[in-house]
């Protein structure tokens, strides 16, 4: 409650006093009628800020607490520098110039470039799934060298840990899940994981990953692949067709003209599925029984003929995956650049259709530009965006903060994932969660320690990941994955025994608190933001330990601090 | 057990994606043909509906026994009633249950008894899915019936407690999303912790041993921690995380946590319900209700008894007799039956026929084609028997009974039209139960008989 009181007192204060710009009276749709208007549109300028200079005094709670007016808030500009370096938006890549040149057209304001603390966190969230430790993090700060962005993207892309966050993301699209209703089994659904994390892993160029998976044959337990024609609900050509436009094409089958969904599902009648002696094993392969001359109409209108010789898929992911193609690269590259950078080009990510134009089409058209002349290479596209200065933007917005988001003009904040969340408090903590998967029998158990960005099966789920918006894989649909934050999640970070055992008992945490004073605080900070606390933060911290009875100890006041990092929305947010 | 009826599965699929083609090629014309259906039937509404204001849902899962429960068959010899050959008389003439249920015996004029439920799915997944959303695996995974009412009884409705809607003590369900197509919003809130301790550390809400100061410091703590708060101001990006924050401390520091602590109740009722973990689950789903959350679901597995049955049987049954036979005379005593439906049941039953050869030396496997519910309260009617299965419980002779039919009377006692629609994320238009039996399955219609 408090905390709400202040946000508003001052963001009311500022409104006020014209410190933030202040939306000038049209609405955005207008702005894009009528780009003439765009002068009126432009965000007043924001106050100069200076990033070496010492962290600026705090609008910290006592004094707004005690009641300081709107006036005194407005003077004590919000401290920024752990968040900024206040250097000004300079194009280092094709992706900036496009996407400034669009912020221009539209007169908003890039942010300013994110602090090197907050660029190496976020990083390591986006590509990885984890935050990097208190080391890591002293290490990148103390660098000194220019090129340590780029050393850093090169090197957590090359670690597996990226092949394993995205073997996450493309097995929400993908549906890897053991049970009900995808019921893919458990020793498929691993088979499936590994195939899909090898191929990241190896960086092997999407076209063929995809021209694999489409051309499949084997058994769902040892050829991974094929599981990509058992993950659905009712095995039939539709649903296949149905499941490669959501998963490759960035579309929903059923927004398709009927003929196109037609002429699609047509390339796949001729899959077929049978079972063996292996309990749940199953046989996916090209039915000899319906060989035949093929000629179907693929989705871009062009006629296919085959010999009977020929499978109809090979003939379709041929077109698919083709060079050129504005189905294929433009949603993969709509979904790298929302997993990367958490704000999609075309929004819902798989929903691209006509009618549903994207923020920057210019930058879509890009990206899949750049991924096809570069091999199709996945972590040269990843790279690319993770170098760009649009996505090393503070996220802190300098015009409207809605606009800002929509058209790249800020780092969009966000919650974690809730299997980063629940990885990155065990691993703080050093603590651990039970995985297991106790239906189908038999049942799966994971080693103590495996994290939940790992887990190759999505059926495994814990009552902490229900709660925080883990997708349940049922549809393959982004809007599965819920991040929004609710009462619920926060009594369990607040109150619940799950986080206080791990808070209290973690053996990294103990440590922490053994620290003493003087350096508790400083490893507390770097530890749960990557960062070191302002001389404000430190400050605060040693006054709300005099609101202590003498007989408390050091201890408790330790134990609560790191609970209240914990449940900040610093730490809770990706930013 | 580990079998899937595999033939039949997949017709029953194909013909479901083609009715949903269908329904997708008429389009608009079936909705506006259901509505108007649905307009006609509103004159035709069964006397209970809208009695209901809650639901206790028994979840007894893994598949408890009809036979050694609720349709006892003492003249089907050994083979199908081993030790438990002696079903004994109820308060109401003519219904005769399981001998481990004495106590449920002495109030059977509060419940009716659904003996004649049947889907033939003898997987666990498939079968927990079925009977909680009356719907067979499709084109959509629905929302069960808890997400449902959450949505038509929750904050959506008008709800305004800070408990949440839609409790489940104390783990989700696992087998499948509660909450279907509907979301992360319409999940249940999973209490954690243990109730058979006292006090019951409801995850987030009860924490032993903070007291109520170090709570207010923490918050201090936590509101001060706010530099990013600060920087992040002006642009409302965390606005609703400090609104959400805002509610938990309200729960936190109100006194709503004290529903979930038994030692509030006298001893007698302790003493009533038992005090076990599914005893004091049974007493805080009351005073859940007493609150005024519409759904509570308690997550009682262990029935999947493929070996050691009656050893189970003989273990697990009395004390959830003793339970359940508290909660409804508890209810009822408190003038809250009439507005609470207690609903009890697992996801199939099991054979009737006992497995005596190793490795399951008395041991009853899964069984899809006949089970039984017990329904109480809420407005439907209690001392009645619905259905009949013949002299093994295998097959249902009289009135089937399908789980739509089942979760379409609940959702009427409760005032939800059954008629309702939900919209599905690619935007088609869906009943909440369906209006023609589910492909495989046999529909008696709504349980007009206790309604």
């Amino acid at each position: 409650m408090r905390i709400v009181r202040i946000a508003a007192v001052l963001s009311c204060a500022c409104l006020a006093c014209g410190l933030v710009g202040a939306p000038s009276g049209v609405s955005v749709k207008e702005a894009v009628k009528q780009p003439a208007a765009k002068a009126d549109l432009k965000p007043e300028k924001k106050p100069q800020k200076d990033g070496g200079d010492l962290p600026k005094k705090n609008a910290g709670v006592e004094k707004t607490g005690k009641g300081a007016s709107a006036k005194e808030a407005c003077k004590t500009a919000p401290d920024v520098s752990p968040y900024e370096s206040g250097a000004e938006f300079v194009a280092v890549n094709k992706i900036d110039e496009i996407v400034a040149r669009n912020l221009k057209l539209r007169g908003l304001k890039p942010a300013g470039l994110s602090s090197d603390a907050v660029f190496l966190r976020r990083a390591y969230i986006d590509v990885l799934g984890t935050i990097p430790d208190e080391k890591s993090a002293r290490k990148f700060i103390a660098d000194a060298s220019k090129d340590k962005r780029k050393r850093l993207v090169k090197s957590l892309l090359s670690s597996e840990g990226y092949a394993v966050r995205m073997a996450q993301r493309f097995g929400d699209v993908f549906r890897i899940k053991a049970e009900f209703p995808i019921n893919l089994w458990p020793n498929a659904a691993q088979a499936y994981t590994r195939f899909v994390f090898d191929s990241l892993n190896g960086d092997m160029p999407y076209d063929v990953m995809v021209r694999r998976i489409l051309t499949s044959e084997g058994s769902n337990f040892r050829v991974g692949e094929v599981n990509f024609f058992r993950a659905m609900q009712s095995k039939n050509a539709a649903s296949i067709a149905s499941n490669i436009a959501l998963s490759f094409m960035g579309m929903r089958f059923e927004k398709m003209p009927e003929s196109m969904r037609v002429n699609m599902a047509a390339f796949f009648e001729r899959v077929a599925y049978k079972s063996t002696k292996e309990w749940k094993e199953e046989i996916v392969f090209y039915d000899p029984t319906k060989r035949a001359p093929f000629s179907g109409t693929l989705p871009d209108g062009t006629a296919v003929r085959l010999s009977s010789s020929e499978d109809p898929r090979a003939a379709f992911a041929d077109w698919l995956t083709k060079k050129g193609n504005p189905y294929f690269s433009r949603a993969v590259a709509n979904r790298m650049w929302y997993w990367i950078f958490g704000q999609p080009i075309v929004s819902p990510v798989d929903d691209m259709f006509a009618e549903n134009p994207p923020a920057n089409r210019e930058l879509l058209d890009h990206l899949a530009g750049y991924l096809e002349s570069n091999g199709f290479s996945l972590k040269k596209l990843a790279a690319y965006i993770l170098n760009s200065r649009t996505y090393q933007q503070s996220p802190i917005p300098r015009c409207d903060s809605g606009d800002a988001r929509k058209y790249f003009a800020v780092y969009p904040v966000r919650r974690m994932d809730a299997e980063v969340l629940i990885d990155v408090i065990c691993k703080l903590t050093g603590s651990a969660e039970i995985y297991e998967s106790t239906t189908p029998e038999p049942y799966t158990k994971f080693p103590a320690g495996e994290s939940a960005v790992a887990m190759p099966d999505g059926s495994v789920t814990t009552s902490f990941l229900e709660l925080f918006g883990k997708p349940s894989r049922d549809t393959g649909l982004d809007s599965e994955r819920v991040n929004a934050p609710s009462a619920s999640q926060k009594l369990h970070m607040i109150n619940s025994w799950h986080i206080r055992v791990k808070l209290e008992s973690g053996e990294p945490m103990r440590a922490l608190y053994a620290r003493g004073k003087h350096k508790f605080l400083e490893g507390a900070y770097l530890a749960f933001y990557s960062r070191y606390p302002t001389e404000a933060e430190k400050k605060n911290f040693n006054n709300m330990r005099l609101k202590r009875s003498q007989k408390e100890k050091y201890y408790i006041h330790y134990l609560d601090t790191a609970w209240a990092l914990l449940n900040s929305e610093e730490f809770i947010n990706n930013h | 057990m580990k079998k899937i009826k595999k033939g039949a599965g997949i017709s029953r699929r194909g013909f479901l994606s083609g009715v949903s083609k269908a329904c997708v090629a008429a389009g608009l014309g079936v909705y506006a043909l259901e509505r108007s259906a649905a307009a006609a039937e509103k004159a035709a509404r069964p006397k209970s509906f809208g009695k209901a204001k809650a639901v206790i849902q028994l979840w007894i899962w893994g598949g408890p026994c009809q036979i050694d429960t609720f349709d006892p068959k003492p003249g089907a010899g050994y083979d199908y009633c081993g030790p438990l050959a002696n079903p004994i008389p109820t308060n109401v003439d003519g219904i005769m249950i399981g001998q481990l249920l004495p106590n449920l015996a002495k109030c059977a004029d509060k419940y009716s008894l659904l003996r004649s439920l049947s889907h033939g799915q003898g997987a666990h997944e498939t079968a927990a899915y079925l009977t909680q959303t009356g719907r067979m695996p499709g084109r959509y995974v629905f929302p069960c019936a808890g997400a449902v009412v959450s949505k038509f009884k929750g904050y959506d409705s008008g709800y305004s407690k800070m408990i949440p809607p839609y409790i489940v003590m104390t783990t989700p369900q696992g087998r499948f999303s509660e909450s279907g197509f509907l979301g992360n919003k319409y999940k249940p809130f999973a209490t954690g912790g243990d109730p058979g301790r006292v006090p019951f550390e409801v995850e987030g809400i009860v924490a032993r041993g903070i007291s109520r100061k170090r709570q207010e410091i923490r918050r201090d703590i936590l509101a001060s921690t706010n530099t990013f708060n600060l920087a992040m101001a002006s642009s409302g990006y965390l606005k609703k995380s400090d609104e959400a924050v805002e509610q938990a401390y309200n729960l936190v520091l109100g006194d709503a946590g004290q529903v979930f602590d038994v030692s509030k109740e006298p001893d007698s009722i302790r003493q009533e319900y038992g005090r076990d973990r599914f005893a004091n689950s049974c007493l805080i789903a009351r005073r859940l209700v007493e609150y005024g959350v519409p759904y509570i679901t308690i997550n009682y597995g262990g029935w999947d008894t493929h070996k050691g049955h009656f050893e189970a049987m003989n273990r697990m049954l009395p004390p959830t007799d003793k339970a359940v036979a508290a909660l409804i005379n508890d209810l009822d005593r408190r003038g809250l039956l009439d507005s609470t439906i207690v609903w009890m049941t697992g996801e199939f039953g099991r054979t009737p026929k006992i497995d005596w050869a190793p490795p399951y030396c008395g041991g009853r496997g899964h069984w899809g084609e006949a089970f039984s519910q017990l329904i109480a309260g809420g407005g439907f009617k209690g001392g009645v028997v619905v259905g009949k299965t013949d002299e093994r419980g295998e097959r249902v002779v009289e009135r089937p009974i399908s789980p739509g039919d089942v979760i379409g009377s609940i959702y009427s006692n409760l005032g939800i039209d059954p008629d309702a629609t939900l919209t599905t994320p690619q935007a088609d238009i869906v009943r909440i139960v369906p209006d023609k039996p589910e492909e495989g399955i046999v529909s008696g219609g709504l349980l007009t008989e206790i309604m």
